[in-house]
């Protein structure tokens, strides 16, 4: 399980990106992932926020389908949970837009 | 640096040996190492020993201690860990402590003992060897180096295809190695019909989970005449760079690797094309790509044809990994970087076997922590 306040402590700077908008640098269609992550498949990508940066992060798709350079906005989501006990691990994915 | 003496070594088997546990593995790449070096156990001043999950997977950290019960032992015993490429970095310390002038004599050992535990066990402690951002992202080192792989063929215009040919070679060379985890050929239909782990590699195209270990016994020449074909390290360098791959400025290569290598040539008063043969580090078909790359092989956007023409198989120009690399040799992460030089060691004795490397007088071994945090590169020579 994750420490709350480890992932509070890493959660603040992540935060910072909520709302802005970025590129894809590279992205991959995970379909077999560690432990924690199981709703398979899902997309992870390096965005590039400009100024603030590059992060990685999971891509949120809704029915589109990412490309080299295709823009995303951060937006806030549950990141994973190891099982129903434990808390919710909430954070920042990648919306295509 | 000053040319450092190899007076012996030894790997073990590699794969999945559920018969043995790391201190079997330890104990007898030491003690075989020992006497392949014609010393005394008694004769050895300092242990480093290359490790990174016997914490994670063993439950054991204090593996120096372990050491000494294993060999009763009583010298310095220091373990160095530096992701999957603690192995190299244990060489590189051996060699400072002889080139300190301290010690006469230095055994570096590497082992790793990862089947144990399941799959997602071993996948969960390989990842504390990436960012915490990348951790909390859902990716596994496949998908890392899938980040890589999809950046480079879209640079390069290379197929998807074209990432296949390190393995084929790979496991064609380890075909011909009777201690590799898969010591048989793979085709390039069964590659490409292997499962998809994270878009573009395939499973495939990646190293597995092995056992194993590798040691060898280190020297000041000055102290030791050995006779014979005499093998040195005459060039170790490390270089490190950013931990996760978003702080990197280009995703197609390593700088680590490039500067290791660039200090290497320097130290060593030699240019890569003048290398008879190379082990690099291939924990995915794309990294041994851009290893060729980065160490100065071949230009950008290159490595993927020579490759894929035979230019570093068995026979051809400049074999690369014949012992069958990562990929089919097997990688247990901590013996990795001792199990290249093991591989050199023995080609430049000329006691290759079936993959010996003819008028081989001059080899390299690349060895990668993580994404690229680390590298680590030896040039050997005769």
């Amino acid at each position: 399980m994750k420490n709350p306040i480890l992932n509070w402590r890493q959660q603040k700077q992540k935060y910072q990106l909520l709302g802005k908008q970025g590129r894809i640098v590279s992205f991959t269609k995970i379909t077999n992932p560690p432990q924690g992550f199981g709703l398979l498949p899902y997309h992870v990508a390096i965005v590039d926020f400009g100024k603030q940066g590059k992060q990685t992060g999971q891509l949120v798709l809704e029915g589109k389908i990412p490309v080299r350079g295709g823009r995303v906005r951060a937006v806030l989501r549950i990141i994973g949970r190891q099982d129903s006990k434990e808390l919710i691990n909430y954070g920042v994915k990648f919306k295509l837009i | 640096m000053n040319k450092v003496l190899i007076l012996g070594a030894w790997q073990t088997q590699f794969g999945e040996l559920w018969q043995k546990s790391l201190d079997d593995l330890i104990r007898e790449a030491s003690l075989k190492a020992i006497k392949d070096s014609g010393l005394s156990k008694k004769q050895i001043e300092i242990v480093f020993l290359g490790n990174k999950l016997a914490g994670n997977l063993s439950g054991q950290n204090h593996l120096s201690a372990l050491f000494a019960q294993i060999l009763n032992m009583d010298v310095p015993i220091i373990r160095v860990e530096a992701a999957c490429a603690s192995g190299g970095v244990a060489i590189r310390q051996g060699c400072l402590a002889i080139n300190s002038g301290e010690y006469k004599t230095a055994l570096v050992v590497g082992a790793e003992k990862m089947t144990d535990m399941d799959l997602a066990e071993v996948s969960s402690g390989l990842m504390t060897a990436a960012g915490q951002e990348e951790q909390d992202s859902g990716l596994s080192f496949v998908g890392l180096y899938a980040l890589m792989a999809k950046t480079y063929l879209s640079r390069f215009k290379a197929k998807q295809e074209d990432l296949a040919y390190p393995a084929l070679k790979n496991h064609f060379h380890a075909s011909l190695n009777p201690k590799a985890h898969f010591p048989f050929q793979i085709s390039l239909r069964q590659v490409m019909e292997s499962s998809l782990i994270a878009s573009p590699l395939r499973m495939l195209e990646c190293s597995p989970i092995s056992d194993g270990a590798a040691a060898v016994v280190l020297a000041d020449p000055k102290k030791f005449k050995k006779r014979g074909r005499k093998v040195f390290i005459s060039a170790s360098s490390q270089a490190s760079q950013s931990l996760v791959l978003s702080k990197r400025k280009d995703l197609t290569e390593i700088e680590a690797t490039q500067k290791a290598a660039c200090q290497a040539y320097k130290q060593a008063g030699i240019k890569p094309q003048e290398l008879s043969l190379l082990e690099v580090h291939d924990c995915f078909s794309i990294a041994e790509i851009m290893a060729l790359e980065d160490l100065g092989l071949f230009d950008k956007g290159e490595g993927y044809v020579r490759v894929k023409n035979g230019e570093v198989r068995l026979g051809g120009k400049r074999p690369v990994n014949v012992s069958g690399g990562l990929k089919a040799c097997g990688h247990p992460v901590g013996a990795t970087g001792v199990k290249q030089v093991v591989e050199i060691f023995d080609q430049l004795k000329q006691r290759g076997g079936q993959k010996q490397v003819k008028d081989s007088c001059l080899g390299l071994t690349h060895n990668v922590g993580g994404t690229g945090g680390t590298a680590v590169v030896h040039i050997l020579q005769l």
